[in-house]
């Protein structure tokens, strides 16, 4: 399985990479950017399986770099990890096409939750 | 003290970023209203360059208000929020809010929002660095007045350089209100190494 992380924080992107090693089966490459823009360069260039994408970042922020992926890509399949946590910001974005929104920070846990809300239908495990 | 590095700093930000997007959520939940959050932004100064900073971090260039609030637990600092001229009659009617008239009911308005930003703020952080963080009352530090006098109101440190401190800030703005905050933490350089050990030990249970 292929995933791109799209987190403008080292640490974030930290995190969520030693998340998904523990709930991933290998094979699992992972690939990371630090901006909305570079996210999509990324996912044209190895279009993953699955991207988590966060909202607030500099260059392209999270809610563009979603259009411009689902443009691109309708099929491509986003989860958003956010610590902006208003009602709004959630609804905007599954309005734009995101699967799942998720509260930073992440645990081990709700990751594989998340995993398996959207596996059944997108054969992601 | 130790030094910051870039991990430990981005840690941080991070770390800040989760707690800033709390108190954004306890503004919208007060308000009723989205609220656009910045990238935080964190740096250690010299404590001596501290109100610079500060100056630094603020957006609104006209006359501002001005709050502050202390704390204490597993780190100590201060909180600074800084507010433009702000439609403070219509954001009180937004959240029912039943201001005295004049002078009063502004402050009481500006404590009211500072301490539902960094209330919200101060439990997320806490509970990310699992201690506890305990705030004092807000104070007004200056309301309406030129960019350069709130920088003057400032608390200016004596100490001598070499003595450090830790700036937080995020901004917070409602668009359709045209409200904005910029709320500004400050910690303490004998906080900081506590901060530091609590970030690696963090970083090494993930």
């Amino acid at each position: 399985m292929k995933v791109l992380v799209v987190d403008d924080s080292r640490t974030a992107r930290h995190i969520l990479s030693a998340a998904l090693r523990e709930c991933v089966p290998e094979p699992l490459e992972i690939v990371e950017a630090c901006d909305g823009r570079e996210g999509v360069s990324r996912y044209l260039e190895s279009r993953p399986d699955l991207v988590f994408m966060d909202l607030t970042m500099p260059v392209m922020d999270g809610y563009e770099a979603v259009s411009v992926l689902l443009e691109n890509d309708p099929d491509a399949r986003v989860i958003v990890l956010s610590a902006d946590v208003q009602p709004l910001a959630k609804s905007r974005i599954l309005e734009l096409g995101a699967l799942v929104f998720a509260e930073k920070p992440i645990e081990v846990e709700r990751l594989r939750e998340l995993l398996e809300e959207v596996a059944p239908t997108q054969k992601l495990l | 003290m130790g030094e910051f590095s870039d991990d430990d700093l981005d840690a941080l930000t991070e770390t800040a970023n989760v707690a800033m997007g709390r108190a954004g959520a306890a503004l919208h939940e007060v308000l009723g209203a989205f609220v656009k959050l910045s990238i935080p932004e964190v740096f250690p100064v010299a404590v001596v360059d501290v109100p610079a900073a500060i100056g630094k971090l603020v957006t609104e260039r006209g006359d501002v208000s001005a709050t502050t609030q202390s704390f204490s637990g597993l780190v100590t600092g201060e909180v600074v929020a800084v507010f433009g001229e702000t439609p403070w009659k219509a954001l009180a009617a937004m959240i029912g809010y039943d201001p005295a008239p004049g002078e009063q009911g502004r402050q009481g308005f500006l404590l009211e929002m500072a301490t539902v930003l960094t209330g919200a703020c101060l439990k997320s952080l806490a509970t990310q660095l699992r201690g506890e963080l305990f705030p004092t009352a807000a104070a007004l530090l200056c309301q309406d007045v030129p960019f350069d006098r709130f920088l003057e109101r400032l608390p200016a440190s004596k100490t001598e350089n070499g003595v450090r401190a830790l700036v937080l800030g995020v901004k917070f703005h409602v668009h359709a209100e045209h409200f904005g905050c910029d709320l500004i933490f400050v910690l303490a350089e004998r906080s900081l190494e506590t901060l530091r050990s609590t970030l690696a030990r963090m970083g090494s249970n993930r």
